[in-house]
Order: C-alpha cells, then structure tokens, then sequence
C-alpha cells in the first residue's frame, strides 16, 4: 500500500500551478516572474510524474519530464541573458518601468 | 495512511507553503530561497512516484543550475548595495482572481474527470520489486522510441546556450 | 436609272441660260446687301436695288430679243442624288428653261419691279426701316424669277414658297399695326392651304413619271392615249413598259396642282387673304398683289396645262367663273380705294383663271400681261392719292378720317389732273373699252369662254353657257364699280379737305416725278397699240401669237386631249361669236358705266357722300362683307380649330400637367421619405457600426496596453474560457 492515489497529486500540481500564474501576473521585478514561471514547469512536471506512475510501460511521463527540464533550463539561460541585456539597456528590470521607457 | 502517503503530504504541504512565500515576501533573494524550497520539495515527491532519475534531474538542473542562474541573474541585475532587492507586486486582484479561477477550473476537471485508467496500477504496484531504478528503462526508451526527440532537445540546448551566451555579450561597438 | 439625254447645246444658249441665272441673282444679291448693310448705305442703299432691278431689266430685255419666237433653252444641271433601297440611284437635275412665256415674265416682272421701287423712293421716304423694305423686294422679285426660270416643279415650289414668305415680311412690313401683321398671317396660312394641294399634285405626278422636269413630264404626258378611264402611257422616261393609269388620279393630280393657284392667285374660296394683304404698302400692293405674285398662279396653269385632264379644267373654269362674279359684287360695294381695287384683282384673276379653264390658255396669259400694266398703274395711281390724302391729313392734324375712303375724296381731277390722266386709260383698260389693252384681252377670253360653253353644249347640255354668264355679268359690274370709284374720287368736290393746294406736293407739281413717271409708263401701256396693231382684234396681237398653245405647248395639249383643237376649229366655224361677244362686251361695259354714273348721282343727291356708314341695304352689305366669307370661316373652320385646340390646352392644363404636379409632389413626399429612412436607418447603421468598431477598437487598444502581464491575463482568460465550455456541456 505505499501508492499514493492520483487525485492529491493532480490538486497539489494545480495549486502549484496557480501560485506560478500568480507569481507571473502580479510580481514587477522580471526574475521573480522567471521563477513564477519555473513554478509553473514543475507542477507540469508533477503531474507528468503522476501520470506515469500509473501507466509505466514506455516511461513516456518520466522521459516527457527530462525533456521539459531540459527546456526549462534552456528557457531559463536565455530568459536571464535577456534580462542581463534589458538592464544593461534601461538599468532596471522592473517590468513597468521598462513598459514606461520604451514609451517614447 | 502509510507512511509513503505521510511523507507525500507533508512534501506536499512544505511546496505549497514556501510557493506562497515566494509569492508574499518583497525580497527577491527570499523568493528564490522559497523557490529552492519548492524544488526540493517536488524533487523528494519524485522519488515518492518511483521517478529516482526524475528526481535527480530535478536536483541537477533546477537546484543546481536554474536556481544559480536566477541568483546569478538577480546580483547582476542590481544596482542597489547594502539592502535587499525588492520587488513589489500589482495586478493583485485580478491576478488573484483569474489565478483562482484556473484553480477552480482546474479543480473541478480533476475531480469531475472520468479517469480511464488501464490496468496497469497494479503492475505498477509490482514495479518496485522488478526494478529499484527507473533509469535503465528511461534509458532503453530515451535512444530506441525517443531518440529523435532526444537529439532535437540537446540540439536546442545547444542553440539556447549559445544564443544566451550571444545575447549577454557585452556590444563593443556600444 | 433615270439617266436624262441631255440635248445638245449651243454655246449661245448655255450663256443665254447663264444670262438668266444673273437676272436670277441680281436682285437678290442686291436685297441681301440691304437686309444686312442697308443702314449703312447713302441713302440707306436704294440706289442699290434700283441699278440692280434696272440691269436685270436690261438682261431681261436681251433674253427677250434672243428668244422670243427664236427658240427655246432649256439647260439642265445635275441637282442631287438619292440612293434607293435596290442598289439604284435616282438623279434629279435643275435647270434653266426659257420659252416665250418665260422670257415674257421675266421682263415683266422686272420691269414692274423696277417701277414699283422707282415709285417706293418717294411713297416710303422716311420710314424707318426704309432698307429693309427694298431688300425685302429684292427677295421678292429673285423669288418670282425663280418660279418663271424653274424648269421642274420642285424648285418651282420652293420658290413658290419663297414668294409667300416675301409676300409676308411686305404685307406685315408695318408690322406696328396690328391689322397688317394678322393681314400677314392670314396671307400666309391661306396659301399654305393651297401649297398643301400643290404638294399632293407634285408627289403624284412623280409617283407616276418619275420626274420633276416640266419639261419632260409634258413629253411623257403628250405620249398618253386616251382610252376613256384610263390613259395609256407607252414605255416613258425611267420606265420599260407601258403603265396605264387612271383618269381619276390624274385629274386629281391637276387639282392638286390647281389647288396651289387657287391660294397664290385669291380663287374661290381662298381669296379672302388678298383683300386684308391690302394693309400693305401701296407700291407692295401694286407690285405683288396686282402685277406679279397672284399672276404666278395662273403661270403655274399655263405650265401645267397639258397635266390638265377635260374634268380638271372643268373644275377650273367653274372656280374661275365664281370667283370672277364674286370678286365684281364685292368691289361693287366697297368704299376703300385699295379694297375696291383688291376686289377687281379677284375679279380679274378669276378671269385669266376661267379663261385657263376654257381652254383659252393664250387669252389668259394676254390677261395676265396687259392686267400686270393696268393694274399696276391704278395701284401706283392710288398710292399718290393716298399719299396726298395722308399729306393733307397730316397738315389738319387729322388722324380719325380714313384718308383711303373714297367718300371722303373728291374733285381730284382738277387738284391732280396728271393723276387723273394716268388713272382713266388704266380704269378703262380693266373695264374693258376698247383702244385699251384690257379689251383685247378680256374680249379674247370671253370668246374662248363662248366658244367653250357653245362646244360642250353641242350634246343638249345648256348648263355650261353658266360660265359665260358670269363672265359677261363680270363685265358689267366691272364698268359700273370703276366708274363709281372714278366719279367719286375725281369729280365733284373735295369733301374732307377744302383746301385744294394741301393735296398738291407744291403750287407748281402735283406729286414728286418719281411718283408721276411710273405712272406715266404704266398708263401709257395700257393703251392697245403696244399689245396688238390692231386694237379691236387680238387674234392679231404678238403676245397671243407668241404664247399660243401650239407655241408654248409644241403642238402637245396634254391630258385634255382634242379639246383645245376642237374649239379653235369651233370658233372657226361659228365666226358670229367673235363678233358678237366684242359688241356685247362693249355695251355691257358702257352700261356699267351708265350705272355707275347713276349710282353717283344718287348718292349726291340723296346727299350720302358725306356720311360715312357701312351699307345698310341687305345685297350690298353682303357685299361689302365679302359675302360674309371671312365670317364663315371664322366660324366653320377657325372658331371650330380654337375651340378645338382650347380643349386641348385645358385638358393639357387640368389633366396632362395636373397629374404631372400631383406625380411631382407624391415623388417629393416619398423622396423626403426616403431622405428620412435614408438619414435614420441607413445612415443609422452605419453610424452604429462605426460606433460598434469604435467600441471594439477601444476594448482592443484596452487589451494591448503593453503591459505584458495584462496580456497574460488576456490569454488565461481564454483558457477559463475553455473552462466554461467545458463545464457547460
């Protein structure tokens, strides 16, 4: 009886999903949308994972999840060397305040 | 409730809780710390869902590059010294609400859903004694059913990392 | 192919034809030079119409020498073309053709014309558009030469046509008074009447011959058999076989033709223009409505005289006959100088016309030439009687009196005796005494009038001596109107104006010499001599011998066939006609005159000259009215025709235009409601989408506000979206 049961882990991935959309509408300051973001990779990442502990037969969930990973890593360097890049530009990285400086 | 069940929860529960924390505190270097948190949490959930190699990945690539990359990111993105970085929040209510939305969305088609499961449950409660590792099937599957798909993504990592080493290039001609 | 065999030609006769086309042109060259630039001429250019009417006079003189007796020209020109339906085309020529009675005319009308405006320089000096008066003359006198010259009868209408418009800007010349322009128009419109039948005349002898050309027609007319119904045609002009053609429609064909000389030369029962176009001026009167333009008619007769069928002449005696008595009563009741005259030209021209129809085709056109002098003459005569009346009228001041009312005249003979003088031979001329022309003349158609009637009644039918009656009748009533006038006019006293020396141009001259020499020409040719060497036989004249039918017509009499020898071998044979008709002629002229004394003494007596009322007594007022013509037609044709055209004005006001106003307004109503549907719900739609994609355009610029995140937002709302759908189903 060590299985655990879907539907938690299908919720838990929700919530986890919602708080990474959450992150990403409401935060200003650009890295910790990127880390909204990367919140929200994982819950898909969870509920990938789930679903292949209940169908293992060719590790599709697990392998799905590297290569999500590998995305996301990717993903991350690019969307940090833009930041570097914005705020070597602006010298900010508040996304508001960039919005009001390319309003020229 | 077993013991796998316990620990599940309570991952579960210290996810959840150091993702809101992410959410609620103003100083950046919290919020990736909350984030570490989070990540660490999911990689021990991993290994609950017998998904050991997933869950080294997790630690590899997430803890140990993306995390570094974002601490990285935020040092080098301040001009700020001897005080925290902040970072305030806006959208509140609509992000709140369109965030809650999606939750009971989502909810309700998880626990509405009619789940056609096959069989394999029990087969997969059988796993464990078989195979104590996922890794050699992963990697029977990663170069015969998914050998190309595993080749595009080191393709795109490859691309990704160059075009982020391109792009933070410092212009000479500036 | 109605290709024409052109004769050959000398070259004497194609100038003598050229000749001719100068005289043609002269005058109106000369009167189109005064229409357009008169003003600006010394003396406003009568000069100018004068030299001209004179050279042609002149040319007219030497066409007269070449071709009197000598020879005829006739000279063609290719006029026009016309393409039928099957691939053929019909020519039409024009041209130039000069006989004996051509060449006649042409000195006549002339000649008179050049008197008449010699007269006019006087008679019309100071009137303001004095120009415009001899241009208008000049396009008269081109207009009458054409008609002598045509040698087909289309360009013979259209000059004819020109003589009527001529005859209409002249009658109206003082176009300030109303009687003239209505007198104008009255002219005109009764000579369209007879131009229509003219027309029908040409188109069918062109139906039939397939020619204008008067000259070939008679040609192909000559060559008709007649076989009682119908006339037998062998293969003519244009044509392979025989045609045979009906009696009827040829004799319809003269009429028709006979219909355009019954409006231009006042028969019965059109002549009620000539009387009105009295309102004239006195030389214009003289000139066309005397000497020239009503005598077209009877030109046209003689032309057209082989077209002529034996019932056609017939019709044409019998109208001329009328119109000669009815034209002698009407005279015998007028009290107007210029009507009285007027009168008598009816009279006359009913006599060339009877005269036509009787067969006396060379007594007629005698008629025609020694009429155009005496007629003239009494014209111009009267003209100076009227000019000094006007004279004295204007020293009194006086502007009721008719100063053309020969009660209001008198004693004449001793205030202007040269006048007098000029004014007895003519008078005498048209009654008919003999030494003067109008004798040889009147006496040559009464006896062809005899001989006729006697010929035709040789089958027991007395009805045709009708005729002659009238003619004779006319003769009597002709002596007693001129005699009457003639009295009043020069004897006994002046009665509206006492003071004789106020007639007179001056104590030494009567009227001016350019009044008194044409007068003095035109008297004097009213003498016999000059018509005939004998002045009691006109079997002896030049002109008869000149324009015998055997002369003009080449032997050929035409449609009427053996009539034409029938009654010359007649008279022949019944010698006592002659003889008789000249006795009787005289003594009913003398009677006439006895009469006309009479009448005078009587009005003396009974003291009437000097009331001036209109006829009382029932004959004489009929009379006077013209027999109560213009009132008939006043009330048969005219009130009929306003009443008519009333109606259909008032039909076209109260119903045509009515519902025209009434469509017009439903139309405004329903555009201003289509305006309103058009401003409201088209217009409104538009609006609407406009403000729709306005709206939808400020709700997208909302959405792409450039905030990231808020697009974030945006697009997770479309996944709730799928939510919902979800849900929902």
């Amino acid at each position: 009886m060590n299985n655990i049961p879907l539907i938690p882990v299908l919720l838990l991935g929700a919530v986890l999903f919602c708080l990474g959309i959450l992150a990403v509408i409401t935060k200003r300051h650009a890295i910790v949308v990127l880390m909204g973001i990367e919140l929200i990779f994982n819950a898909a990442n969870l509920n990938l994972v789930a679903f292949n502990r209940h169908q293992p037969d060719l590790m599709q969930g697990q392998v799905f999840s590297v290569f999500v990973m590998v995305i996301a890593a990717a993903e991350s360097a690019v969307a940090l060397a833009i930041i570097l890049k914005v705020y070597s530009y602006f010298k900010t990285v508040n996304l508001d305040q960039i919005r009001h400086e390319t309003d020229v | 409730m077993s013991l796998v069940l316990i620990f599940f929860y309570v991952f579960g529960f210290l996810a959840i809780a150091s993702a809101a924390f992410m959410l609620a505190t103003k100083n950046v270097l919290y919020a990736a710390f909350g984030l570490l948190v989070t990540l660490l949490s999911l990689a021990a959930i991993f290994i609950l869902l017998f998904a050991d190699f997933v869950a080294i990945t997790q630690l590899m690539v997430y803890v140990g590059g993306v995390l570094v990359l974002i601490l990285f990111g935020v040092m080098l993105s301040n001009q700020v010294q001897g005080r925290a970085v902040q970072s305030e929040s806006v959208n509140g209510i609509s992000g709140g609400l369109v965030a809650s939305a999606i939750f009971g969305g989502l909810a309700y088609l998880i626990l509405s859903a009619d789940y056609l499961l096959p069989e394999g449950i029990t087969v997969a409660d059988a796993a464990p004694a078989n195979t104590k590792s996922s890794i050699i099937a992963i990697g029977i599957r990663l170069i015969t059913n998914f050998a190309l798909p595993f080749e595009v993504a080191s393709l795109i990592l490859l691309i990704a990392l160059m075009g982020a080493a391109y792009i933070s290039t410092e212009d000479k001609h500036e | 192919m109605n290709q024409v065999a052109a004769p050959l030609l000398t070259p004497e006769q194609n100038s003598l034809a050229l000749w001719a086309l100068l005289v043609l042109v002269l005058p109106l060259i000369a009167g189109g030079l005064l229409l357009l630039f008169g003003k600006k001429l010394t003396r406003q250019g009568d000069w100018l119409a004068i030299a001209a009417t004179g050279l042609a006079f002149f040319l007219s003189l030497y066409l007269f020498f070449q071709v009197w007796e000598k020879q005829a020209v006739h000279v063609t020109w290719p006029w026009f073309q016309l393409a039928t339906g099957n691939t053929s085309i019909i020519s039409f020529t024009t041209g130039v053709y000069l006989d004996n009675l051509a060449v006649l005319m042409l000195v006549i009308v002339t000649f008179i014309s050049l008197l008449v405006q010699v007269f006019s320089v006087i008679y019309m000096h100071g009137e303001w558009r004095y120009h415009h008066y001899f241009g208008y003359l000049g396009i008269f006198t081109f207009s009458m030469l054409g008609i002598v010259l045509s040698d087909n009868l289309l360009l013979l209408f259209i000059f004819w046509e020109l003589v009527g418009f001529s005859s209409y800007l002249l009658i109206g010349f003082w176009y300030e008074k109303d009687a003239a322009v209505l007198a104008g128009k009255k002219a005109f419109l009764f000579n369209r009447v007879g131009d229509i039948g003219f027309l029908f005349g040409i188109f069918l002898l062109y139906t039939y011959f397939h020619t204008f050309d008067l000259i070939l027609l008679k040609n192909a007319i000559a060559s008709g058999v007649n076989q009682g119904n119908n006339f037998l045609f062998p293969a003519i002009t244009g044509q392979a076989d025989a045609i045979t053609l009906s009696y009827t429609w040829l004799t319809l064909a003269g009429l028709g033709i006979f219909c355009g000389c019954v409006g231009k030369s006042a028969q019965f029962p059109l002549q009620v223009w000539l009387p009105d176009a009295m309102e004239g001026p006195t030389p214009v009167s003289s000139l066309i409505h005397a000497a020239t333009m009503v005598a077209a008619g009877v030109y046209l007769l003689s032309r057209c005289f082989p077209f002529f069928t034996e019932d056609a002449l017939l019709v044409i005696a019998i109208i001329g006959g009328l119109t000669a008595l009815l034209g002698a009563l009407a005279a015998t009741a007028q009290y107007d100088i210029k009507k009285i005259l007027a009168f008598s030209t009816i009279s006359q021209l009913g006599y060339m016309v009877m005269g036509m129809g009787v067969g006396a085709h060379d007594a007629s056109l005698l008629h025609l030439v020694t009429h155009a002098f005496f007629k003239a003459s009494l014209f111009l005569n009267a003209g100076i009687v009227i000019h000094a009346m006007h004279h004295a009228a204007h020293e009194f001041s006086d502007e009721h009196s008719d100063v053309q009312d020969i009660r209001n005249m008198g004693g004449f003979r001793k205030i202007l005796p040269f006048t007098f003088y000029a004014y007895i031979p003519a008078a005498a001329a048209l009654v008919g005494l003999p030494l003067f022309s109008g004798f040889l003349s009147k006496d040559a158609i009464l006896t062809g009038a005899w001989g006729w009637a006697g010929f035709k009644s040789q089958n027991g039918n007395l009805l045709y001596y009708v005729i002659p009656v009238f003619a004779f009748g006319s003769v009597l009533l002709t002596g007693f109107y001129m005699a009457k006038h003639c009295f009043y006019i020069f004897f006994g006293e002046s009665k509206l104006y006492k003071e004789p020396e106020l007639l007179r141009e001056n104590k030494t001259a009567e009227a001016s010499g350019l009044l008194l020499v044409p007068v003095a020409i035109l008297a004097v040719l009213s003498l016999a001599f000059f018509f005939s060497l004998n002045p009691f036989n006109y079997a002896g004249s030049w002109v008869m011998q000149g324009v015998s039918w055997q002369k003009l017509l080449m032997e050929q009499p035409g449609l009427s066939g053996g009539l034409l020898p029938a009654i010359t071998t007649y008279l022949h044979e019944a010698s006592y006609i002659s003889l008789a008709t000249a006795i009787l002629s005289i003594l009913l002229a003398v009677v006439g005159i006895w009469l006309g004394w009479l009448s005078y003494k009587k009005a003396v007596a009974a003291g009437g000259l000097s009331t001036i009322t209109a006829p009382t007594s029932g004959f004489s007022r009929l009379a006077y009215r013209h027999f109560y013509l213009d009132a008939f037609y006043e009330k048969v044709i005219i009130n009929p025709f306003m009443r008519l055209s009333g109606g259909a004005a008032a039909f076209d006001k109260n119903f045509i235009d009515y519902s025209l106003n009434t469509f017009a307004k439903i139309m405004v109503v329903l555009a201003k409601l289509i305006g309103w549907v058009d401003r409201w719900l088209v217009d409104g739609t538009v609006h609407l989408l406009v403000k729709v994609a306005g709206v939808t355009g400020k709700l997208g610029r909302f959405m792409q506000n450039g905030k990231v995140q808020s697009y974030y937002i945006f697009s997770l709302l479309g996944l709730i979206l799928l939510f919902l759908y979800i849900l929902a189903f």
